[in-house]
């Protein structure tokens, strides 16, 4: 697995920037804690297959590889053949989040970096390469089975902030958490490592026109993310190498879960129409979520601590329906409907920080964080060129992903600069395929202002 | 005399009735006349209620359990001792599938009520036969291509699964609505192959042990001579299964009775 980082903001600011404020910025949630990194990392839990990505993710109704063991497992009747799937993808994140500025209606003190009004984000980009899907289908008279293995996440985030402003009266809060009386947020170095991995097994029957499937899932969890937070002068520009280091944030820790999904799959007599569903649970896992203060600190000038404890990572569940449409041999049109119950992260959402025991007179507020379920529309088309051997197929589409971003709406300042709404995604997708008689290889590549992915998969029957 | 004991009476003599109607005629040679029976019942209710889709399954399932009884036989109905049904399993079919408007597998259905002699047994009951027979041949659509992709795509995935006598049924009504091109056609799920349902057809009659058959449709077939690089491996399987459909025929094999049925089958108008 390849991976690489860039942080756009170092690389591109304008020197006068650098030396303004910073702030860390809002976005989708990842962990399940208000730690701040969290804010500035998304990931979304697409489905597997070139095809299916250059389709837009409109596959339910579809769902005529066998990539469809895991995106709806009804689809694995439309498999006659014994056949596999292997697809490699490449994930460009990029991560949104506020880096510098001020809070909205107060005019910067112009001193130092205090220079920018309003929050200003940015941006860090970071790419893994790696297997991303592989499965066997067997179709049997009992019915078709599949074993398959499916990365849902593969995730690195690498990024640093400067420390936005946030008051002007405010003082300085000697720990640089959000939620101090501070006027200025801690300017950090964030690193994140997620992977959720699933290895199934599925089955699916044909009952007249109608398909069921059903599959089970065995999900292992890992997350490795250390935010360290630094305390500049409160109008210096952030300096990594020679600002105090007061405490650091880890998420850590290994986990499984078992999970089920189960899906449907009509066709019309004359195949031209199809309609697909499907239920995904997500697994739950949890991990170390741990706060302390840095070594070294002076006992004398800062009360030290350590504190630990278990969070949750509920992975969403997914509902979605699909339609699908020939025309022709030659042509298919797919939409689909998924909402995506992201709300689900904040069960049992966790204060990081134990902010009461900093400080008795601040709140967490853990219930003024908010995640919006998704209603994620995609729609595709594909055409193949029959008359061209090897079948050369075109494949374009797009899909919408309304914004899921943890945000904040409480009263803490900090929380509220870091934990912002976004804009939802419009993601654009097209692809290639090539079927020979047992070979077929797709390529895709779906492209949207946070993430963009290249994929490409070959599948073989045999 | 109480009425209960008038009805009873009256149901002894409508049961002897019946069974009198419901003569046993001597088998077929493959004819499992009691399970045949069973299904063939399960079928009158609702074909009788024109509920084609619910009576299918069970005269499908009567019709490979007993194809050709050797005789007129008639099966009283469940509901009513009185009303009888000719055994006539393939022209139910054929109707029931005229009811859905498929007409491929209704033609199919009709050609084989008169391949098996239904028409013999039970010319009386079966005078429709014929017209019918002509309405399901003016109904196949043969002027758009896709719609012989799902037969195609059928009896595609029932030659996979090894079920020969679906895979030629399935083949024969694709031939039925277009005819063979050898171009490329959606067999299943995103896989493409090349149309050569006459190829297909052959290979199902190969497998189903009727080899006179296959080796008039394979020689028939485009894929005896296509030059086309898609169709590489018809082309190598006609070259194996050529010499050993003349070896089988030279060494002589037994004249199945659902050969004799493809063979009549082969003859009809339209393929």
């Amino acid at each position: 697995m390849m991976r690489r980082n860039r942080n756009l903001s170092s690389a591109t600011a304008h020197p006068f920037l650098v030396l303004a404020l910073v702030l860390l910025g809002g976005g989708p949630l990842l962990a399940q804690t208000n730690l701040e990194t969290n804010a500035g990392v998304q990931f979304n839990f697409s489905t597997p297959g070139a095809g299916n990505l250059a389709l837009g993710g409109a596959f339910l109704a579809l769902a005529f590889d066998a990539s469809a063991a895991y995106t709806n497992p009804a689809g694995l009747t439309a498999i006659a053949a014994p056949e596999t799937l292997a697809e490699v993808r490449h994930w460009n994140y990029t991560h949104l989040f506020t880096d510098r500025g001020r809070v909205a209606g107060q005019d910067p003190t112009t001193k130092g970096v205090d220079t920018i009004a309003g929050l200003r984000d940015g941006r860090a980009e970071n790419q893994v390469t790696g297997l991303a899907f592989t499965s066997y289908v067997y179709p049997s008279r009992h019915g078709s089975f599949a074993i398959f293995r499916h990365e849902l996440v593969d995730f690195e985030a690498d990024f640093s902030t400067h420390g936005a402003y946030l008051a002007l009266t405010r003082g300085r809060g000697p720990y640089g958490i959000p939620g101090e009386r501070d006027a200025r947020l801690a300017s950090m170095r964030n690193r994140m490592d997620v992977n959720i991995t699933a290895y199934g097994g599925a089955a699916a029957w044909r009952l007249r026109g109608l398909s069921l499937g059903l599959s089970v899932s065995h999900f292992k969890f890992s997350i490795d993310s250390l935010a360290e937070r630094f305390r500049p002068e409160l109008f210096s520009p952030a300096n990594f190498a020679s600002d105090p280091l007061v405490n650091v944030q880890s998420q850590s820790g290994e986990d499984s879960d078992w999970a089920l999904a189960a899906g449907f799959l009509w066709e019309s007599p004359r195949q031209r129409w199809s309609v697909g569903g499907v239920y995904r649970q997500g697994p739950d896992f949890t991990f170390e979520a741990r706060s302390k203060s840095a070594s070294g600190i002076d006992p004398a000038q800062l009360a030290p601590f350590a504190f630990s404890q278990r969070a949750p990572f509920h992975v969403p569940d997914v509902y979605g329906v699909g339609m699908a449409f020939r025309p022709s041999d030659a042509c298919r049109l797919a939409f689909d409907y998924d909402r995506v119950r992201y709300s689900q992260l904040l069960d049992g959402f966790v204060d990081i920080f134990k902010l009461s025991m900093l400080d008795e007179d601040i709140s967490p507020e853990l219930d003024r964080f908010v995640i919006d379920d998704a209603d994620e529309l995609h729609l595709g088309a594909e055409y193949a060129f029959l008359r061209h051997w090897p079948v050369l197929t075109v494949r374009a589409g797009g899909w919408y992903e309304p914004d899921h971003s943890l945000r904040f709406e409480g009263e803490n300042v900090g929380f509220g600069a870091v934990f912002r709404r976004r804009d939802a995604q419009v993601h654009l997708t097209a692809g290639l395929g090539l079927a020979l008689r047992r070979l077929q290889l797709d390529l895709a590549l779906d492209h949207s202002s946070r993430v963009s992915v290249v994929s490409l998969s070959a599948g073989v029957r045999y | 005399m109480r009425p209960a004991v008038v009805i009873t009476l009256l149901g002894s003599l409508l049961t002897s009735l019946a069974n009198a109607t419901a003569a046993e005629p001597p088998a077929g040679p493959s004819c499992k006349r009691e399970p045949a029976k069973t299904a063939f019942t399960h079928a009158i209710d609702p074909y009788s209620h024109r509920q084609w889709k619910e009576a299918i399954p069970p005269l499908e399932n009567a019709a490979s359990l007993c194809p050709s009884p050797g005789g007129p036989w008639s099966i009283p109905s469940p509901t009513n001792p009185l009303v009888t049904m000719a055994y006539v399993p393939f022209f139910y079919l054929g109707n029931s599938y005229l009811g859905i408007q498929d007409f491929p597998t209704a033609l199919r259905h009709f050609y084989l009520s008169t391949c098996v002699g239904e028409s013999q047994r039970h010319g009386d009951k079966l005078g429709e036969l014929s017209t019918k027979t002509q309405t399901s041949r003016a109904q196949v659509p043969t002027k758009d291509r896709m719609q012989s992709q799902p037969r195609f795509s059928d009896g595609f995935s029932a030659a996979q699964q090894q079920d020969w006598q679906r895979a030629a049924d399935k083949m024969w009504e694709a031939l039925l609505v277009w005819k063979e091109d050898g171009k490329s056609m959606n067999s299943y799920g995103r896989w493409r192959d090349p149309y050569l349902p006459r190829f297909r057809l052959a290979d199902a009659l190969f497998h189903l042990g009727c080899y006179r058959e296959a080796a008039e449709q394979l020689d028939r077939s485009l894929a005896k001579d296509s030059p086309a690089a898609e169709v590489k491996a018809e082309r190598e399987a006609f070259a194996r299964l050529r010499p050993e459909c003349d070896r089988k025929i030279r060494e002589g094999y037994p004249d199945k009775e659902i050969c004799q049925r493809w063979r009549c089958l082969l003859q009809q108008p339209g393929t």
